[in-house]
């Protein structure tokens, strides 16, 4: 306690303090007693300790004003070295800022929910022998068998799309909806989307009711109240609006624009384990754990599914995903559209990285200055100015920096969102409050620690009385291989980055550029939906007669747009393995319209054959099908050539029976993004899916009138749509498109972060040298000779830097490519590239300086001594 | 001369009063006494600093005693401005008090 007394009083001498404390306690142990006066003694220690903290507190304050003044002199003295600093920090901030506020939504998405820990979506996982497809959805007995069979569920929620283009109409207001979803009327008790009008609990229980969203509820009614209004759906079924609910927020992955009613499904659709629509999701009892049901629903797959699939040659597995694991995992077939774990860890790696960068800035700038500012270190020193006190004052200045830095990275990153948005693909909500707040000081601590400690250290170093003696510049010297590894790094970072983007530029370019394997030019695309499939044929024949019109046919997908996955099996092998394939219906125009070759065997002839089969319902099973399967297929189902594939017998999707008659020559059914998968293609005369039409490219506005024409000729009730098989296929690489602005805009960020670095450090060489270039000019040297001796070691440092970015960048390109089908080469010409941009870059950032020095006179320099 | 405020005069006084014994302890207890207020330790050792820092104290170390665990007393005593200062004190007071109608609390 007396040690602790003798901490706590005032500097000075504490020998007859101590003394008296001592003294008291004897007076009043003698009065009192032992405990009295060990309680005293304690008590008056203890009560001297607030304003012991007071005062260090007042003091700090009085000292940290001070530093304050002197980083904000220091700043005003120094402007081209607060700019830079301050533009830098700013960029990189912003940058920050934004990118983190991104990665938040992203890791808490669905978090908005009521106990979201306690949802789960049910997961089929189909697990062949030498594949796994992982898939979002599941059977429509699901959701019901699992909560009759297990405890500890409590409530289940089956959902599943309307259609992709759902068609509404009230009064004269019509248009395609494409986020209808059929929900059971548990889904308010699962998720917590906020019921604006009608009842949650009893919203979504009667057949043909339908829960609209507030937009679409304004969208369709305008201001007037909508409950109890009809809605009519594909001109043929009316809905009664039950209920309106918040517009689901942008970070929910199950984003929907109406909502019908389970029960309006037809029931028998609803007892099929096979067929696969549907996503389930369950709300556990609190302290149910996942774990707890995995025996409930091997058990269901054992009773239910495992026959079935056996014969089909794969085993399921069904798992329960967390609802909040789901945007960072997408399964097959998922609801959400995120890129997954993957995606937000490069993210998060540039944010970190781009913000290095700019505190390396601050770092070099500072460090260069140190010997400009030995003198005030070394009157601190001399006056009595701790280490600690002078590594204080440089990470005030570092921190002063951060704040303003940071304040204006927020207001910057505020101006930057509309554009951060169209550069991420999604809206992102900019939080305001406390939150932002902590996160800024936060940031503000981190930018300031980051970029002051390593100054700190250096200048608190100094010697004073080798300053005072005149040689303070030399350990300013000896910090000159740091400051250099610091400007490799940083241009490590962009050229690696400069890089990256070139390749992504490529990629997208390659495979936009490489043959498609059929025609797409010219071939107009028009969806057809269920109600349209009996006017099928006619339409076909009526397009058929227009001048302009080459060749109709009809598929349930466009090529481009990829295909649902089935299971298929070759029977002639007596082998139980099957694998998936993809599969297209089309009729028997298809290859003169896309003008796909067959290798082997013939296509359909036209036949009398059902429609397609459309979601939910199973295809019939009594006719012995033809195939046609692509070359891809061929191979991977085991032939040794295409030839010996043809009258091969197969089985489709466990039940379906068929031939194969002929083999297609592989072509681009979906993006490049992935590799060639097999398919097989049947016949089918119509159903839901597309027309597509080849016109004649000399009349193709005519076309387009007349083909409209007809359309509301025969089918008045339904908006024309059409787009160009070509520009579909334009548009597939979009998100690798979005991903190389991404990558550009952050690669600029870098590269003028750098640059930015590199200017105040030329500009700071520039000064110290002065005298030096002065001299050499007064001996004959050449302006050019001038220019160079400045910026020769710049050079160097970017060559490098690209040395060490050049294989970085390669390893990234090379992983990053391993998603795509076919891969554009990296050429020595892509690093050259980079190496040149950087290079130039950064001879711009220097030569200002550069060339100013050599244009000063010899005499203006020398004047001053 | 400046004017001390109330404890200064008071501690001043008290230094006097107490002549060899004038060191902290005695003297809260004896302020203590005097003006029926609890003075505690520090609220002796700052007048008393600021008291030395004016020049009307010093102060010296005594031997260790054992009574003090070993440790030192400060005795404090009077410099000769410290008694002019309490003689001018004195003086002002008795000014202020002299010819002024004799004060009454009514009750």
């Amino acid at each position: 306690m007396a040690w602790l007394l003798d901490r706590l009083l005032p500097d000075g001498d504490h020998r007859a303090p101590l003394g008296d404390f001592e003294e008291i306690w004897h007076h009043i142990k003698d009065e009192r007693g032992t405990l009295r006066a060990h309680a005293w003694y304690i008590l008056a220690v203890l009560g001297l300790i607030p304003r012991r903290i007071y005062n260090s507190i007042y003091f700090g304050l009085l000292m940290l004003q001070n530093y304050l003044k002197t980083s904000w002199r220091n700043m005003l003295r120094n402007r081209t070295w607060s700019a830079v600093n301050l533009l830098s920090l700013t960029l990189g901030t912003a940058c920050f800022l934004l990118i983190a506020i991104y990665v938040h939504e992203e890791s808490t998405f669905d978090a908005f929910h009521t106990d979201a820990d306690r949802i789960y979506r049910v997961n089929v996982d189909f697990i062949g022998q030498s594949y796994t497809f992982a898939n979002a959805l599941s059977a429509a007995p699901m959701g019901p068998a699992i909560q009759t069979t297990a405890s500890g569920v409590d409530h289940a929620v089956r959902i599943s799309q309307v259609r992709p283009e759902v068609l509404l109409q009230v009064g004269s207001m019509r248009d395609f909806e494409e986020n209808g979803f059929y929900a059971d009327s548990t889904l308010f008790h699962v998720f917590s989307f906020e019921m604006l009008e009608g009842d949650p609990g009893s919203a979504l229980v009667a057949p043909q009711s339908v829960v609209l969203t507030a937009s679409t509820a304004r969208k369709y009614f305008g201001r007037k109240n909508p409950l109890g209004e009809f809605v009519r759906m594909d001109n043929t079924t009316d809905l009664t609006v039950t209920g309106v609910v918040q517009d689901p927020p942008t970070n929910s992955h199950f984003r929907f624009d109406f909502l019908i009613s389970f029960s309006s499904l037809n029931p028998e659709r609803l007892t099929n384990w096979f067929s696969n629509p549907y996503y389930t999701f369950l709300k556990l009892s609190p302290n149910k754990s996942e774990a707890s049901l995995r025996p409930v629903l091997a058990r269901l797959v054992d009773d239910n599914m495992a026959a079935d699939a056996a014969s089909a040659g794969v085993s399921i597995r069904l798992w329960l995903q967390p609802l909040l694991d789901i945007r960072m995992n997408p399964q097959g077939n998922d609801l959400s559209d995120g890129r997954g774990a993957g995606h937000v860890f490069i993210l998060s790696g540039i944010a970190l990285f781009i913000l290095f960068l700019a505190c390396i800035n601050f770092v070099n700038l500072a460090t260069a200055r140190s010997s400009t500012r030995a003198k005030e270190v070394g009157m601190r020193k001399v006056i009595g100015a701790s280490r600690g006190q002078l590594m204080g004052q440089v990470l005030g200045e570092s921190g002063l920096l951060g704040l303003i830095a940071c304040l204006a990275g927020v207001a910057s990153a505020r101006a930057a969102l509309p554009w951060f948005e169209s550069l991420v693909g999604r809206t992102v909500a900019f939080p305001f409050g406390w939150e932002l707040t902590l996160f800024i000081l936060g940031l503000a601590i981190l930018v300031s620690l980051l970029s002051g400690i390593v100054p700190a250290i250096q200048l608190s170093r100094l010697q004073p009385i080798g300053i005072l003696k005149g040689n303070g510049g030399q350990s300013a010297l000896r910090g000159a291989a740091f400051r250099n590894a610091l400007v490799v790094f940083q241009f490590t970072v962009s050229v690696a980055l400069i890089v990256v983007t070139i390749m992504v530029y490529r990629q997208v370019g390659y495979m936009k550029s490489i043959e498609h394997g059929i025609s797409t030019d010219q071939i107009a695309v028009i969806p057809v939906n269920e109600p349209q499939v009996a006017a099928i044929p006619t339409l076909k024949e009526q397009f058929l007669r227009l001048p302009g019109v080459e060749a109709v046919t009809w598929a349930n997908r466009a090529p481009g747009t990829g295909a649902s996955g089935n299971l298929i099996r070759r029977l002639d092998t007596g082998e139980d393995d099957s694998m998936e394939n993809k599969y297209i219906f089309a009729d028997a125009s298809y290859l003169d319209v896309l003008g796909a070759s067959m290798v082997a065997g013939r296509y359909f002839e036209p036949h009398p054959a059902p429609a397609a089969p459309s979601l939910g319902s199973p295809m019939a099973t009594d006719v012995r099908r033809q195939f046609i399967l692509n070359e891809t297929s061929v191979r991977m189902l085991g032939w040794a050539s295409p030839e010996e594939a043809i009258g091969q017998p197969l089985e489709f999707g466990g039940s379906v029976l068929g031939d194969v008659i002929g083999v297609m020559a592989d072509f681009q059914f979906q993006p490049l993004t992935v590799s060639m998968q097999p398919v097989i293609f049947q016949y089918a005369p119509a159903g839901q899916g597309v027309l597509m039409v080849r016109v004649r490219t000399d009349r193709l506005p005519e076309s387009l009138a007349s083909l409209e024409d007809v359309w509301n000729a025969q089918q008045p009730d339904w908006p024309f749509m059409v787009t160009f098989l070509d520009d579909e296929f334009d548009a597939l690489y979009a998100s690798e498109e979005q991903f190389g602005r991404m990558f550009s805009t952050f690669a600029i960020l870098a590269v003028v972060i750098a640059c930015l670095g590199l200017f105040g450090l030329a500009t700071f060489s520039v000064q110290r040298r002065r005298r030096e270039i002065a001299i050499r000019k007064a001996l004959g040297a050449t302006d050019g000779g001038v220019v160079l001796l400045i910026s020769r070691k710049f050079g160097l440092l970017i060559l490098v830097a690209n040395v060490l970015a050049w294989p970085l960048a390669w390893v990234f390109v090379k992983d990053w490519q391993q998603a795509f089908a076919v891969q554009a080469s990296m050429t020595l010409w892509v690093f050259l590239g980079a190496g040149a941009i950087s290079l130039l870059i950064a001879a711009l950032a220097v030569s200002t300086q550069s060339i100013q020095a050599s244009r000063t006179r010899p005499a203006e320099a020398l004047r001053v001594e | 001369m400046r004017l001390l405020t109330r404890s200064e005069e008071f501690v001043l006084l008290a230094v006097w009063r107490l002549q060899e014994n004038a060191y902290s302890v005695p003297l809260s207890e004896e302020l203590t006494r005097q003006t029926g207020q609890k003075w505690s330790l520090g609220a002796v050792y700052m007048p008393l600093e600021r008291l030395q820092k004016k020049g009307l104290v010093t102060s010296y170390h005594t031997d260790s005693t054992s009574e003090r665990g070993g440790r030192q007393k400060r005795i404090y005593e009077l410099t000769r401005s410290g008694k002019k200062a309490l003689l001018a004190i004195r003086t002002v007071e008795e000014r202020m008090w002299s010819g002024i109608r004799s004060l009454v609390v009514e009750p």
